[in-house]
């Protein structure tokens, strides 16, 4: 789990496949993997992009979560 | 009444209240339309005969006994599969739930039940909601009314396919990243996302807890109105279900739509599409003009940032769902869904964080566009209903097609993430035969005004009455 590339959130394979081990998928279908780490590997790019761009707008407050209205739609209306 | 099963809700809610028809002779012409066209669609699950036949008998005691009816008195409703109705199974398309059958309905069907509707089937779905094709591999693919070689998209796959077949005049279905609206636009039907707490999704199994909603799919506007007036309102059983103010949806069709304005992410909506799709969205801007609408074009930077929080959010909330069938029952998903479920399993809370605090600045944005226009307008899909088997598109470049996965739900996204209303509409065909779906996204909660919209625009249209040849 320490593989964790310096330059972005972006996964090596051996990440993907700690990833993948530490969820115990792998073990159940070690086939499968190699589908499951190129999806990933498309994704990670623009989540990276997307985590860092917004880390750096700290003025931005965090959205609600299940539990609660989604996105406090409903209190904001009721 | 002939070819019972042609009228729109409105209209065989009409005439069943007037007597002029039975609601036994509207459900079973349903039902024979059910069996004439299911072997070349495959649009339900499963088809509950008897049981929709016994309502449609008290429902006639019931008129006979002097009751006026309701809104939706006697008709017949399609029900997708991962919204329960008491007694029939409920299986969202899913080989793990294959024997689930609900004692209860969901909140969803026992309004339209109150209203008068008649459940009289479970629709096909991609398995539990998470795809774009309602390709099955338990119950079978969806195939599209217009060109059974092509996709009805998903995952509401079932429900807009019934409801253009003429099998049921109205269909409940569920949207989390588009699930109602490109089914919608490919099968050539109307389609609408409530805003996010607007309806219940009590019963409902969830895809993504935050992004889930149940909305209607029928012919007209004018039905999804209807559909409106019996769905919208809080129920304290679900915990997201806001308590707003519910309009009056259907009396707000009456409202002209005279100087409302649509506003054009032309640098979003028209890039990247087939032309066709783009050809259509833009005479539909000036169909909308010529009913007094005012078109104007805004320039939103953040639509074009919203993949990869979307997916991120839609990925990793359903493997928190899945997380101990993931484990238990690996071997009883389809591959791609558990591929995608897998793969939640493996993203950082982080990102998810951060893709939530995305959806913050994403809302804001375009709450500041809806400040100065009534409703977004982009295309629904950017293309006509892919082959069966389509892995690439050609969008714009035939030397360079595109993953059709990537960009199915490049529109849909937008309100999804947002937690905003979306509504799909027929507005034209492709050179291919093909219906294409423009999608009108509004402010929270006014669901009425962007049905107000679609429905002055199929005042002025006909592409809502063509059907397809099956």
């Amino acid at each position: 789990m320490s593989a964790m590339r310096s330059d972005a959130t972006l996964p090596d394979d051996a990440t993907v496949d700690a990833l993948v081990r530490f969820a115990g998928l792998g073990e159940l279908a070690p086939e499968r993997t190699a589908g499951l780490a190129e999806w990933l590997r498309g994704l990670m790019p623009e989540i990276a992009d997307t985590s860092a761009r917004m880390a750096a707008q700290r003025e931005i407050p965090p959205a609600s979560v299940y539990g609660q209205p989604p996105l406090g739609l409903g209190r904001e209306r009721a | 009444v002939s070819d019972p099963h042609e009228l729109t809700a409105e209209a065989a809610a009409a005439a069943v209240r007037a007597r002029e028809l039975s609601p036994v002779e509207l459900t079973q012409a349903c039902l024979d339309r059910v069996a004439a066209v299911e072997d070349a669609v495959n649009a339900f699950i499963s088809v509950d005969a008897d049981g929709a036949l016994a309502a449609a008998r008290a429902s006639e005691r019931r008129l006979a006994a002097g009751a006026a009816g309701g809104p939706l008195e006697g008709v017949p409703l399609a029900v997708k599969d991962n919204i329960d109705v008491r007694g029939l199974r409920a299986t969202a398309g899913s080989r793990i739930l294959a024997d689930r059958v609900p004692d209860a309905d969901a909140a969803s069907v026992a309004r339209l039940r109150a209203a008068g509707a008649i459940p009289i089937g479970k629709a096909n779905m991609h398995e539990f909601a998470w795809g774009g094709t309602t390709i099955n591999p338990h119950y079978g693919t969806t195939r599209n009314p217009w060109d059974r070689e092509r996709l009805a998209a998903g995952s509401s796959g079932g429900s807009g396919a019934a409801v253009a077949a003429r099998a049921a005049p109205i269909a409940l279905g569920t949207d989390t990243g588009g699930s109602i609206r490109l089914p919608a636009a490919a099968c050539g039907v109307v389609g609408l996302r409530p805003t996010i707490g607007r309806v219940s999704t009590q019963g409902t199994i969830p895809c993504a807890w935050t992004m889930d909603t149940v909305g209607p799919l029928a012919r007209t506007a004018a039905d999804c109105a209807l559909l409106m007036d019996a769905l919208a309102g809080h129920d304290p059983r679900d915990p997201g279900a806001a308590d707003a103010p519910v309009p009056a949806h259907r009396a707000a069709l009456e409202q002209s739509v005279e100087g409302l304005v649509v506003a054009l992410p032309a640098g979003f909506a028209l890039a990247r599409v087939q032309p066709d799709v783009a050809a259509a969205v833009r005479t539909a801007l000036g169909v909308l003009e010529s009913v007094g609408v005012q078109v104007v074009e805004v320039e939103i930077p953040e639509l074009h940032d919203v993949r990869a929080p979307w997916l991120l959010i839609h990925t990793a909330e359903p493997s928190a769902y899945h997380a101990e069938w993931l484990r238990t029952r690996p071997e009883d998903y389809g591959d791609d869904v558990r591929a995608l479920l897998e793969a939640g399993e493996t993203l950082r809370a982080v990102d998810y964080l951060q893709a939530q605090r995305f959806r913050t600045l994403l809302r804001a944005r375009l709450l500041d566009a809806l400040r100065g226009a009534d409703a977004l307008l982009t295309p629904t899909m950017p293309f006509t209903a892919p082959a069966l088997d389509a892995e690439t598109i050609v969008l714009e470049d035939p030397a360079a097609p595109a993953v059709m996965l990537e960009h199915i739900a490049r529109y849909t996204a937008v309100p999804s993430t947002a937690g905003l209303p979306g509504l799909s509409v027929p507005c034209g065909f492709g050179g291919d035969g093909l219906p294409i779906g423009m999608q009108l996204i509004g402010r929270p909660f006014e669901e009425d005004l962007l049905l107000r919209l679609a429905h002055a625009y199929q005042q002025a249209t006909d592409h809502h009455l063509r059907a397809p040849a099956l």
